[in-house]
């Protein structure tokens, strides 16, 4: 058992502890109502015409995606952060390069109204 | 500590047209919709990277710690890629001019599917090849998915990515076995590794190497692994389907050669045995399946799927220590197929007129009083695809062919020569709808397009030209193979 | 200490993988997931693969089912609807599903007879740790890494241009327009 795996052990520990808290604290101290009425769906008084599920459009999902690339990137990033120093200009130039070609993409993403809702 | 690291000259001609498919990306954004400049570029970027690859013949170098050849081979393939590109360009511009239909990223889609095939045309190792194959299969999932609005199109571009993303799997899967047994992914080290250990491969590489083979199978929609191409070809835009059944069936060879011609070419495998079954299946479906098919388009799939049949006949056994002849048999082959594919699907293009409706065989009806010249390219065309001289297509046959006589598979040659005469049938009977039948549908004039009409010409010619001479393009071909190794 | 570890999370992984495939409501069956994919990167880290772990936290837990809860929302998958009430698709799921599960069994089983230990396949005891991982990433895999931007950047290009509403008009004269509604709906009728 390494070092590393206590600290990480105690930090989900930790995370864990901290959501249970800020749950615990308003059930402990808030007012506590229990209409009915409260858990239903508003709809300016009228009777509910259809459910609450719905067919989402099709943008949500361009959004995932861009959001999966641009995470990927992201993971790339970390191994260039810890050999920072070793890798020095050289993996700079890399990394820019890997950096600027997905920047183009955002670019077009942009300017092809990906970003925008209408 | 990264000295020599990495060679500029090496990627050259691959930076050329990646830097052509950034470039065409970034106008396309900023001048209006439709507007010629954007395909112009991109042809004039894919002409200097032809210029740069051919200016590279004769030099090789191994760079990027053995992940990346470039020699005869690779440059061989760009030349291929590259024409290909800019034939399906010109295509595209006189298809577009009725219609209107192309998003502006179309035409950096096809840089960029290039630069993919570039990759696998010099990836010295496992993962490069991968990442290569991917670039270019997502580009061609995309743009076999542009007819938007029918719905027939969008089912078959969802067909051919599920099927695509679940051969990559089965590429990643294979090359995981391969690394598992050998903890390495670069081509020479396995080569070494495998006549190493000839008389004991261990039972993971074999793993892998039947995964490696489902999974190129899958891309050159071999049998029994070609179900999405027909549907796929079906719905891409008549262009495209001129561009995945050249250019990215040119790739795939050009990765199996590496591979199953060259790196695990061992009887030690038991993938000799898959691969003849693989190219009998594909010779005996493809051409059976295609004697069916009134429409053109699913016709030429199938018969693309028979070409794949007639090209894995020269893998079978072929043993680059004993005789060049099937590796050159391949490289002559998949430019004989190139030239008159492009051509056949060109004259698709032009009939169709923008709108992909006019293309099944009672379309072809009349068409030599209609327009003489185009019934007589379409007949170069057919000719040359059933393997009559005096064509392009009767060499590729004969070298590939003779490669399995050489190498002892007789029985498979002599299959492929009788499967042979089944697809005479049906490419002549689309010569015998233009010639000597009279015209069922009242035709609507197209607009003629002298791009096209050049391009076209241009094609027929060489099929006719190379079909005459050939020696000067089967030397060019044994020296590409021979710089593998 | 690292076996008890082991047990727990292994438990977690199949009791939640249980729940990903026995929920009827698809949305539960993908929080499910997030808590497999959270036990298999505990796993990977007792491996001491902590890149592999930290790419299936950021990535799959996160990115990927976000992907999939927007992909459940859009396709509106009722609660029921996930599920084929056609008996026979059934039998045929639960046959793939067992025979895949002899055949990972028998592999666990056989591993030893099979899989035999090459020379040379011993590996640093850091193997698998983000230094290792970078320096090969920037040394022997360079050209794949760099190679790995174009492919994300043809990805963005291939997201954007499915699942765009419309295409941007052009302007051209009426005769050269896209085919209308009524042309396309006869083009589909036209299949063979």
């Amino acid at each position: 058992m390494s070092h590393d795996l206590i600290v990480l052990g105690l930090l989900v520990l930790f995370s864990l502890a901290l959501g249970a808290l800020l749950l615990a604290i308003p059930r402990l101290l808030g007012a506590r109502s229990s209409q009915k009425g409260l858990l239903d769906i508003f709809e300016c008084g009228v009777p509910l015409r259809d459910g609450t599920q719905r067919r989402m459009q099709v943008r949500f999902y361009l959004i995932a995606i861009i959001f999966i690339v641009f995470d990927v990137e992201a993971v790339f990033l970390f191994p260039w952060a810890v050999l920072f120093r070793r890798l020095g200009m050289f993996g700079f130039i890399e990394m820019l390069f890997f950096i600027a070609v997905l920047a183009l993409g955002l670019v077009y993403v942009w300017r092809k109204g990906g970003l925008e809702w209408d | 500590m990264f000295e020599g690291l990495y060679s500029w000259s090496a990627v050259a001609p691959a930076l050329v047209v990646l830097a052509t498919a950034l470039v065409v990306m970034m106008t396309d954004l900023f001048v209006e919709p439709g507007n010629r400049i954007v395909p112009w570029l991109t042809i004039a970027g894919l002409f200097a990277g032809l210029v740069v690859s051919i200016s590279m013949w004769g030099t090789e170098e191994v760079a990027f710690s053995g992940a990346w050849k470039i020699g005869a081979f690779s440059i061989y393939f760009y030349c291929i890629f590259i024409v290909a590109a800019i034939i399906t360009i010109f295509f595209s511009m006189s298809h577009e001019e009725r219609r209107g239909r192309f998003p502006g990223e179309y035409w950096s889609l096809i840089p960029f599917s290039v630069v993919g095939m570039m990759v696998m045309a010099s990836a010295a190792d496992l993962i490069t090849l991968i990442i290569g194959l991917e670039t270019m299969s997502l580009c061609a999932y995309v743009m076999v998915g542009l007819n938007r609005g029918d719905k027939r199109s969008s089912e078959g571009a969802l067909k051919y990515f599920l099927l695509g993303a679940f051969a990559s799997a089965f590429l990643l899967y294979g090359t995981a076995f391969i690394y598992g047994s050998v903890i390495t992914t670069r081509f020479a080290e396995i080569t070494v590794f495998v006549s190493a250990h000839s008389n004991a491969i261990p039972f993971n590489l074999q793993v892998g190497a039947i995964l490696l083979l489902v999974g190129l199978g899958f891309k050159v929609a071999a049998v029994p692994f070609h179900m999405w191409a027909p549907d796929a070809y079906q719905a891409a835009p008549t262009p495209v389907t001129g561009f995945m059944a050249t250019a990215i069936k040119a790739a795939g060879f050009a990765a199996i050669v590496k591979i199953f011609g060259l790196m695990l070419a061992t009887s030690a495998l038991v993938l000799q045995d898959l691969i003849w079954w693989l190219a009998l299946l594909s010779m005996i479906v493809g051409n059976f399946a295609a004697v069916m098919q009134m429409n053109l388009k699913r016709m030429l799939a199938y018969s693309s799927i028979a070409h794949v049949g007639y090209l894995l006949t020269a893998i079978v056994g072929s043993d680059p220590g004993v005789s060049l002849q099937g590796g050159t048999g391949v490289l002559f082959y998949l430019v004989s197929y190139a030239l008159m594919t492009l051509g056949a699907f060109g004259v698709l293009i032009i009939i169709g007129g923008g709108e992909d409706r006019r293309e099944t065989l009672v379309d072809m009806t009349g068409l030599a009083s209609k327009s003489p010249g185009l019934a007589l390219a379409m007949t170069i065309f057919m000719v040359s695809m059933s393997g009559i001289p005096p064509t392009i297509g009767f060499f590729g046959k004969f070298y590939v062919f003779g490669a399995a006589v050489q190498s002892g598979y007789t029985g498979l040659a002599v299959i492929g020569i009788l499967t042979s005469v089944v697809g005479v049938f049906y490419y002549l009977r689309v010569v015998v709808n233009m010639y000597m039948k009279p015209a069922e549908k009242s035709f609507v004039p197209w607009r003629r397009s002298r791009i096209s009409d050049i391009t076209l010409g241009v094609l027929a010619a060489a099929v006719l030209y190379i079909g005459i001479f050939p020696q000067s393009l089967l030397d060019l071909a044994r020296s590409a193979f021979k710089s593998l190794f | 200490m690292e076996t008890a570890l082991f047990f727990i999370m292994a438990a977690i992984a199949i009791t939640a993988g249980g729940m990903v495939i026995l929920n009827k409501n698809p949305v539960k069956s993908a929080f499910s997931l997030i808590v497999v994919m959270l036990a298999l990167a505990i796993l990977y880290m007792q491996l001491s693969a902590t890149f592999l772990s930290m790419i299936q936290i950021m990535v799959y837990a996160g990115a990927v089912m976000v992907l999939f809860l927007f992909v459940l929302f859009i396709l509106n998958v009722g609660v029921e609807g996930a599920f084929s009430s056609r008996m026979y698709k059934r039998a045929v799921a639960g046959l793939v599903g067992a025979l895949m599960g002899v055949v990972l069994i028998a592999a666990v089983l056989m591993r030893g007879s099979r899989m035999q230990q090459l020379p040379g396949m011993d590996v640093a005891g850091d193997f698998g740790h983000i230094k290792p991982v970078g320096e090969l990433l920037f040394t022997k895999y360079l050209l794949p890494f760099e190679l790995l931007s174009i492919l994300l950047l043809v990805a963005i290009i291939g997201a954007m241009l499915t699942t765009r509403p419309k295409w941007p008009k052009l302007k051209l004269p009426p005769e050269l327009w896209p085919g209308t509604a009524d042309e396309a709906s006869t083009e589909t009728g036209e299949e063979n």
